[in-house]
């Protein structure tokens, strides 16, 4: 937990850092204040960074006994999941549209959280899918795309 | 003014907009019953269900699903000892203990009334006190302003987290993420890497979005089973509950006080105002013994507190453009989005809109009274909804929330990514809500110190000349100092109330 912390407050001291270096090329107006909020950011990173390396950084507290971690296995498997459904939704949207997408995603998710009652899959996508599209699309016209794919084979 | 007040009233009782009380209410209610859900998520996720609304429908709605899901968190407070929201959490010290007593319908029937009380009190100290403060923000020039976005963002930033360092990393964080995009002034791109979409900034609601929904989903995935493995009787006695609450009028009016009071003060919290209320309830109480056990005083002071926040952090929010916790930033967000400015213009151009919003607050808080007393039974269903089944709906909602703001498919991108840097943000002690903060006020201050310097010819004693930008600068400071007393404070407050603490956690 430290050592991911510490990552995590170095990774926010890179970006800041770049930051930096890119506001050197702008206007002086423009990189004025930016300027001095990165730099006094990278001071308290930097500091953060060593009081984190010394061991006087406090940790954040701990969550509440009554929420149950999974074990490492099963929360690496829901983290790729995660991720790469994620991904694919943000890549393919566009081509498959909402429907097809949103379906499939929430078909996936549910699998890999272990619900394997075919009702209850169907039941919910069915459900959920349904009532996005009615909201969404046919109560407050929000254009979700509907998919390039289908309407070239229309 | 009667005339706008009545223009608000139609507006109001309208088709559309009573149907909008109710079900943004029951939202509301769902959203908070379930631990670890909370207002936040629930008005974040409903601006994109607003974005298409006219904007009295659209606050109308965000009001309702606020009122209703801090009312929410009591229901499983009381039911299963786990508060749905910070701010119901010393309503478990005695409503808990009461349920374990078989007198939960009488916990559950105190926590309506006394939430509607608290509600309805700090909504008519919203009436009449927000136009005062927005006619004085019109003295407000660009030094002020630039002033009071660093003196919020300060102030929040020292009480929202552990240590002030990280709190003043993550106003840092917000800020710089606000600088993407256009220059006010000289129209200059800044950190947009060459990716087109960033020209135009981030999109702060969909930053918003991530931060608070998304995040929320990836921290709801890692946690096992369901929410909750309620089995207990609820019973009756909701009558009873509503006749107890009447019987403590002073704590009822003192607690709803301190709830609208602390609600008003940037980033003093629900949590606060809750424990404040609860614990001075305690202290001024002729059987203090008696608290922990099942008092329903205890239940009427943490309730009327905790839903008088509601309206009284609604006062900056709407004159000064200042959210004073994550909640009501996501309803600020709301409000941009439908082209509104915090200040004076929401009591004079947009006055029927506000006052619209101020009825539709009330009649919120009626209609989770009334839905509070007829389903207790129901709501205690709710909580057996399992972590697994809502995470994808969590994510679908975000992303589609993320994209029908601008319709662009690069902000869904921009929503995931806020989404993993919240988590990871919550996960190692940074406050979300002061980069949420920062993103809201960065152009705001930038504006107002780009503006100050044209006006001084680049001196900076502009900031220090002017008697309002003098005061909040001074509080500024004042504010970050007071922060290295939080620990002495903590520390009394744990000598002080450490056995109704202690009595808490040793709970199973």
């Amino acid at each position: 937990m430290k050592k991911d912390r510490l990552l995590f407050v170095a990774l926010l001291f890179v970006f800041m850092l770049i930051l930096l270096i890119l506001s050197q090329g702008y206007h002086p107006v423009a990189r004025q204040l930016p300027r001095l909020v990165c730099l006094v950011t990278l001071v308290l990173l930097g500091y953060d960074l060593l009081a984190g390396l010394v061991g006087r950084s406090p940790e954040p507290a701990k969550k509440s006994p009554g929420i149950e971690k999974l074990p490492r296995p099963v929360l690496v498997k829901r983290w790729i999941t995660i991720i790469t459904g994620l991904l694919s939704y943000v890549v393919f949207l566009p081509h498959l549209g909402f429907l097809v997408m949103t379906s499939l995603f929430i078909l996936v998710l549910l699998w890999v959280f272990n619900e394997r009652r075919a009702s209850v899959l169907v039941l919910y996508t069915g459900l959920t899918v349904g009532i996005l599209y009615l909201v969404f699309i046919k109560l407050f016209f929000v254009p979700l795309p509907m998919g390039d794919l289908w309407l070239s084979l229309l | 003014m009667i005339n706008v007040w009545l223009d608000a009233l139609v507006h109001v009782l309208s088709l559309i907009n009573l149907f909008t009380i109710i079900s943004g209410t029951l939202v509301g209610i769902v959203f908070g019953a379930l631990p670890g859900l909370g207002p936040t998520l629930a008005v974040a996720l409903m601006i994109s269900v607003s974005f298409n609304m006219s904007a009295d429908t659209a606050l109308i709605l965000l009001g309702a699903v606020y009122s209703g899901a801090i009312y929410g968190g009591s229901i499983s407070a009381i039911l299963l000892n786990a508060p749905g929201t910070p701010g119901s959490a010393a309503t478990t010290f005695d409503g808990y203990p009461m349920s374990q007593n078989g007198q939960a319908g009488v916990a559950l029937g105190i926590s309506a009334t006394a939430s509607m009380v608290g509600g309805i009190f700090s909504v008519i100290c919203l009436i009449l006190f927000a136009p005062l403060i927005a006619q004085f923000s019109i003295r407000f020039g660009p030094p002020e302003l630039f002033i009071l976005a660093i003196f919020a963002l300060s102030i929040i930033a020292a009480l929202s987290s552990s240590t002030l360092r990280r709190g003043l990393i993550a106003g840092g964080l917000g800020l710089i993420l606000s600088f993407f995009g256009q220059d006010l002034m000289t129209g200059q791109s800044r950190f947009d890497f060459g990716i087109l979409s960033l020209q135009d900034g981030i999109p702060f609601v969909v930053g918003l979005i991530g931060m608070f929904a998304t995040s929320e989903a990836i921290s709801l995935a890692e946690r096992q089973g369901s929410i909750s493995q309620i089995g207990k009787m609820i019973g009756g006695g909701v009558k009873e509950g509503i006749r107890l609450t009447f019987k403590y009028p002073v704590t009822l009016v003192r607690s709803s006080i301190i709830g609208t009071i602390i609600g008003a003060v940037p980033g003093a919290g629900i949590a606060a105002a809750n424990f404040l209320a609860y614990m001075e309830t305690v202290r001024s109480s002729k059987n203090p013994e008696s608290f922990g056990t099942g008092n329903p005083e205890g239940v009427v002071a943490s309730e009327a507190s905790n839903n008088a926040v509601s309206g009284g952090s609604l006062i900056p929010t709407l004159t000064l453009g200042i959210p004073g916790n994550a909640v009501t930033a996501a309803f600020l967000g709301g409000v941009m989005i439908h082209g509104m400015r915090p200040g004076m213009d929401l009591f004079s151009i947009n006055a029927n809109i506000t006052y619209a919003l101020f009825i539709g607050l009330i009649l919120a808080n009626i209609v989770f009274f009334i839905v509070g007393i007829c389903f207790t039974g129901l709501f205690s269903k709710i909580t057996l909804v399992r972590n697994e089944l809502l995470v994808p709906l969590i994510f679908i909602l975000s992303i589609i929330g993320a994209f029908a703001i601008n319709n662009r498919f690069s902000d869904i991108v921009i929503c995931i990514i806020f989404g993993f840097l919240g988590y990871f943000l919550k996960k190692y002690g940074f406050p979300v809500i002061v980069v949420v903060l920062g993103m809201i006020l960065g152009p705001i201050g930038e504006r107002g110190f780009q503006q100050s310097l044209m006006m001084s010819g680049g001196s900076f004693l502009v900031f220090f000349s002017r008697p309002i930008s003098l005061i909040l600068l001074i509080l500024t400071v004042m504010a970050l100092f007071s922060n290295m007393f939080k620990d002495q404070w903590n520390a009394h407050i744990k000598r002080r109330f450490g056995n109704y603490l202690n009595k808490k956690t040793a709970k199973p």
